[in-house]
């Protein structure tokens, strides 16, 4: 399944919100980290991140998630991730992602 | 062994998610439950990631998949550069690395693994998952 994004500026929170479609992995993770720095360049604001359609992800996903993370903390912003599917969930425990994330 | 499942796959990153699928098929077809299932696909999906990755001018690199009834033995092997092994250092969590992590995935997920790797001559990642 390949990787679909629905992003959207959330004017009451002030945040983008985008909902990931599919899977992120060696394929995927170019298209992934361009979109995302697309919005980030348009406006700096924290990102919400809806993992509900999440499929998978792997380590070069992963990857894009922590370079990303980065450049959203250089302008003192954050990442939160809502509704991870357990089989993914189970993936940010394993890496320690899930006490640097923000997830809910 | 029952039975087995070979695929020769071309080293391009779209093509990872064949092995993928054809792991979860195979796991499914064994009997294990839905974790187990996931876990393997991700750590077929991280052994391929590196294949695809380090197979130098190779255009190809071999899956197998050996149905050992009560374990699902998985082999995936390159003809890439090779990698010193001994130099490799699992990543530190909590520090944010963007690189290591697939090899630390695929240990983490599986019950047994062996990485065979000779300098110059192709890395094999051997990795089995006991049916509960």
């Amino acid at each position: 399944m390949a990787l679909k994004l629905i992003s959207n500026y959330n004017e009451k929170q002030n945040t983008w919100n985008v909902e990931i479609h599919g899977e992120i992995d060696i394929s995927s993770k170019s298209t992934f980290k361009d979109e995302l720095l697309l919005l980030n360049n348009e406006k700096q604001l924290d990102f919400v991140f809806n993992c509900e359609n999440l499929e998978y992800i792997d380590s070069t996903g992963l990857g894009v998630l922590i370079s990303f993370y980065k450049n959203v903390k250089v302008n003192e912003k954050n990442v939160h991730f809502e509704k991870l599917k357990p089989s993914i969930a189970k993936v940010f425990t394993l890496t320690g992602l899930d006490k640097i994330f923000s997830i809910r | 062994m029952r039975e087995s499942v070979n695929l020769s796959l071309p080293c391009r990153p779209e093509y990872v998610s064949v092995a993928r699928l054809t792991a979860s098929f195979v796991a499914n077809q064994m009997g294990f439950d839905i974790e187990a299932i996931e876990d393997i696909k991700l750590a077929v999906g991280e052994a391929c990631n590196n294949a695809v990755l380090h197979s130098g001018n190779s255009p190809t690199y071999q899956l197998e998949l050996k149905n050992m009834e009560s374990s699902l033995i998985i082999e995936v092997k390159d003809s890439g550069r090779g990698f010193d092994k001994e130099a490799y250092k699992a990543p530190e969590l909590g520090q944010l690395q963007e690189n290591g992590l697939g090899l630390f995935i695929i240990k983490s997920l599986m019950d047994d693994v062996e990485i065979q790797t000779f300098e110059g001559n192709g890395t094999k990642i051997i990795m089995s998952k006991d049916v509960e």
